[in-house]
């Protein structure tokens, strides 16, 4: 009797083994890794057509020394082409092509063309959110002047895969928020609208891959970029630190002077006077001199305050412009006016909410901006200028 | 008194002589000396041949009718019973009987052949002393002895063994091991029932708690010191003629960690290397498990380099992983096995064939992935950092399931075998006390001498778990210690023993009047 009970409970555990549900054990041989994937309109109206390129373990060179047949030269992926009218059916498509499992837990980048980000990128955000396998760490990045498809079909010897040039770049030189997990949430708070990296391409026949934009969406549809400079200051209205060399000219002086920028940090506060808000932007800005095509001698304290003034001037206008091609051109709030108000005085917002999108274009910022050169270098005049032509 | 059990008789010493010889079989090493009218009976190779000659043959031989004295050994018994003599012999200890004597007198003279005192094998150390246990007991407790000038060092002892007779002492410090745990211990080994004890481990497989458990709950060990500290801190020591192992008891689950160096190098070099034997205990248990689920079932988990890596070097291999990661741990236990059994010339051999045939040639031959041989290889050095042998053990045995409840389940199946682990840990007791203590239950003060090492003068107390009473090991303001007993501060011997008078001066004095000895003082 006992030992029976005894048999029958240790059974009962074992089967428990068995709830998990765990039996789908794949070797990871079996599994294909979707690294990037790259989405397009499709031709027919009202449907995706989709890139995915796959990694091909074998071609990584690493591994067993000797034992791979695909020698240098050979791209370590495949691309998969997929067409249909929403993700599902594309990934559907794209398994039907793969002899193995697909697997996009590891992809690191997804890609969508201008076409179709100006069409509107609602309905494909849900099915990638839905799916637990796919990471919220994912790059969201788009493509500026070009479809997706041309984008990928790169040449680049540096990186082994195209998604890895991505978001490397990203990472290392881009600071602009743009895994999906920054798009969700930018997207969701009250009174701010998404952006996100957006790679172009430059020189003879586009060979270049350039991050230099910033793709501005208003109600998940792309209107437009921001660019260069102007992104740089959009980052830092972000809150992100970011890093560029503003250009600074001198009244009366031939010649420019390139200061890279050390730290750009910027606080926003709102106050409501009178129903209307009113902003203003704490800039606090570093840099040092790189470079100095002028002949004035920098060591002399008289010229730092004159490049700290118009730096200063430089940063304004700077921020001016972008706020005003964001009201006009755009009139996307991407640099969360909205939220400054719903966060400082959440019953204003409630009253004005419907109202923001339209209110937002005719909104002033005061920008007070305390903006200093931290270095000149390690030399005053440019060393090759004769000592008569420098200004002292 | 003794009607009933056969007893000895000499009136005719040939007699005598048969009927020893027929007791024992007629055994050719059976030695009978007729001396006189003695006959001196021992078995060659047990007894100090010299010391026969010198203290039992040649004062028999000198002596006289006058005096009495005819054996000149210090340590002699008599008896008058037959079955006493024959394990007296076994024991190696000398029988001389006279000729129409009542009783026969027993020289211990017992010299059996034994090994000098050498380095310990299996717990070597960098620093510390260099002295193990050998194979013979008296030696064995002298080296303890030495270590620890206390009259609390208390022994029982029994027999153990119906053809071994083997002796067993149990040792501990009167007034800080528990009494129960004692008295539990010897109704143990009291209730042996056994042929022969070869090694301690015939002890310690019949008295330790959990016999089918897989994890030990005795301690063994080569080591005096080890002993000592482990008597200080309220545990018992068994140890076994003929083995060089202590055992100890209680022992627990964190002694694992714990090495006897730790406490002869400074604290927190003791403490970090402490850490860095936990890393590589879970290591020893994890690293192929882990490798083989998150290689089989949750590729997310690794980073995407990573991953690429693992995949591209598994790419040509025709295992799963799981049997790939069983096949090479099966070689390395192997080859491990094979290393130890191995005469020493030939070892070499073996490793060459093991890091060649499985370092290269497999890996190159696209049978094993390389990232396999660096987890098993890893796992190995692991196993290698536990300091208890029995421990490592467990451990190798517990990675085994766990690589296969990885391999069918995932990190649920791992999970799940930890579980297992951990519920069978925390229902153990040796001796009473709970196996993971002092960690569960929890006592906070037995946490210094855990994962960490706490320096000697935060080390205060012993062991909660293993001492109920005398807990303090340090006494606060006890000041120096003062050793009652100092050999070269007592007076001189007085040679000539005449009644004196001078006793009170030299105990005050110190050593006034030895001064012209010139030996107070200096110590």
């Amino acid at each position: 009797m006992r030992t029976s009970a005894y048999l029958f409970s240790v059974l009962l555990l074992l089967t428990s083994t068995l709830l998990g549900g765990c039996w789908d054990r794949r070797e990871i041989n079996d599994v294909a890794f979707v690294m990037l994937t790259a989405m397009d309109k499709g031709k027919k109206e009202g449907t995706y057509t989709s890139y995915i390129q796959v990694a091909v373990p074998v071609k990584m060179g690493g591994g067993q020394a000797g034992s791979s047949p695909g020698g240098k030269g050979e791209k370590p992926y495949m691309t998969l082409h997929t067409t249909g009218r929403n993700l599902d059916e594309m990934r559907i498509e794209g398994e039907r092509q793969l002899s193995r499992d697909m697997s996009v837990a590891h992809r690191r980048v997804l890609m969508i063309g201008e076409s179709l980000a100006k069409k509107g990128i609602k309905p494909i955000l849900d099915t990638i959110s839905r799916n637990p396998k796919n990471r919220l760490r994912t790059m969201l990045v788009f493509t500026k002047g070009m479809d997706a498809r041309e984008m990928i079909s790169m040449k680049y010897d540096l990186e082994p895969f195209p998604s890895e040039v991505f978001r490397e770049m990203i990472t290392r030189k881009g600071d602009t928020p743009t895994t999906m997990r920054d798009f969700f949430i930018m997207a969701t708070t009250p009174g701010v609208q998404p952006v996100a990296s957006a790679f172009s391409r430059r020189g003879v026949e586009h060979s270049h891959t350039t991050l230099e934009s910033i793709a501005i969406f208003r109600d998940f549809k792309l209107v437009g970029y921001v660019d260069e400079g102007q992104a740089m200051l959009l980052n830092s209205l972000l809150g992100r630190t970011t890093l560029g060399i503003i250009k600074v000219h001198l009244d009366d002086v031939p010649g420019h002077i390139s200061i890279q920028l050390g730290k750009l940090q910027t606080k926003g506060d709102v106050k409501i006077q009178g129903d209307e808000p009113q902003f203003q932007y704490k800039v606090q800005a570093t840099g040092h001199i790189t470079e100095n095509t002028t002949n004035l001698d920098l060591s002399n304290p008289k010229y730092v305050s004159q490049i700290n003034k118009e730096f200063r001037q430089q940063l304004k206008d700077g921020y001016d412009k972008l706020l005003k091609s964001l009201q006009k051109q755009y009139k996307a709030d991407s640099i969360g006016l909205g939220t400054l108000i719903y966060r400082s005085n959440p019953t204003y917002w409630k009253k004005i909410e419907k109202q923001w999108p339209k209110l937002f274009t005719k909104q002033k910022v005061q920008w007070s901006i305390n903006a200093n050169v931290r270095e000149i270098g390690v030399t005053g005049p440019p060393l090759a200028l004769p000592d008569d032509e420098v200004k002292k | 008194m003794n009607d009933r059990k056969p007893s000895i008789h000499l009136e005719d010493l040939n007699v005598f002589r048969e009927e020893v010889k027929q007791r024992l079989g007629n055994t050719p090493d059976l030695i009978f000396r007729h001396v006189k009218n003695y006959l001196v009976v021992y078995i060659s190779g047990l007894a100090d041949q010299e010391r026969i000659e010198r203290e039992i043959v040649t004062p028999i031989s000198h002596s006289n009718r006058l005096s009495n004295e005819v054996v000149k050994s210090p340590n002699l018994r008599e008896t008058n019973e037959i079955e006493i003599l024959v394990q007296a012999l076994l024991a190696g200890i000398v029988v001389v009987a006279r000729k129409g004597g009542s009783r026969v007198i027993l020289a211990n003279l017992a010299a059996a052949p034994h090994r000098g005192i050498s380095e310990p094998q299996t717990e070597a150390v960098i620093r510390g002393p260099r002295e193990g246990f050998t194979e013979m007991l008296e030696l064995n407790i002298a080296l303890i002895r030495r270590r620890l000038h206390t009259d609390k060092l208390r022994m029982k002892y029994w027999k153990v063994g119906q053809f071994s007779h083997t002796e067993v002492r149990l040792l501990y410090l009167e007034g800080v091991a528990q009494e129960s745990v004692v008295e539990e211990m010897s109704r143990r080994i009291e209730e042996i029932r056994i042929d022969a004890v070869l090694e301690s481990n015939y002890i310690e497989e019949l008295v330790r708690d959990h016999p089918l458990n897989i994890f030990p709950t005795m301690q063994f060990t080569e080591r005096p010191d080890v002993v000592v500290g482990n008597l200080l801190e309220g545990k018992i020591a068994v140890l076994v003629d003929n083995s060089p192992f202590a055992l100890l008891a209680p022992f627990q689950f964190w002694a694992a960690f714990q090495a006897s160096e730790d406490y002869y190098i400074n604290f927190n070099s003791a403490t970090f290397i402490r850490l860095i034997r936990a890393i590589f205990i879970f290591i020893a248990l994890l690293f192929p498990s882990f490798y083989v689920a998150i290689t089989t079932f949750h590729q997310e988990m690794l980073p995407t380099n990573l991953l690429l890596s693992v995949a591209a070097a598994r790419e040509t291999t025709p295992f799963p992983a799981i049997i790939e990661a069983l096949m090479m741990e099966v070689t390395f236990e192997a080859l491990r096995e094979a290393g130890v059994r191995l005469p020493r010339p030939v070892g070499q051999a073996v490793s060459i064939v093991g890091a060649l045939v499985i370092g290269q040639a497999a890996v190159q031959a696209g049978i094993v992935s390389a990232p396999m041989v660096i987890v098993v290889s890893v796992t190995g050095i692991a196993s290698f950092t536990i300091p208890r042998y029995n421990m490592s053990f467990s451990f190798r045995i517990l990675r085994f399931i766990l690589i296969i409840l990885a391999g069918t389940l995932g990190l649920f199946g791992i999970v799940f075998g930890l579980m297992m682990i951990a519920i069978n840990l925390t229902g153990m007791r040796t001796l009473g006390v709970p196996y993971l203590a002092p960690v569960a239950p929890m006592t906070p003060s037995g946490l210094k001498d855990l994962l960490i090492r706490a320096p000697f003068w935060l080390m205060n107390r012993r062991p909660p778990q293993s001492v109920k009473e005398n807990e303090i090991r340090v006494p606060i303001n006890q000041g120096v210690t003062q050793s009652v007993f100092d050999f070269q501060n007592l007076p001189l011997a007085n040679q000539s023993l005449k009644s004196d008078s001078g006793t009170g001066k030299s105990s005050s004095g110190a050593g006034s009047d030895l001064s012209g000895q010139g030996q107070g003082g200096s110590v």
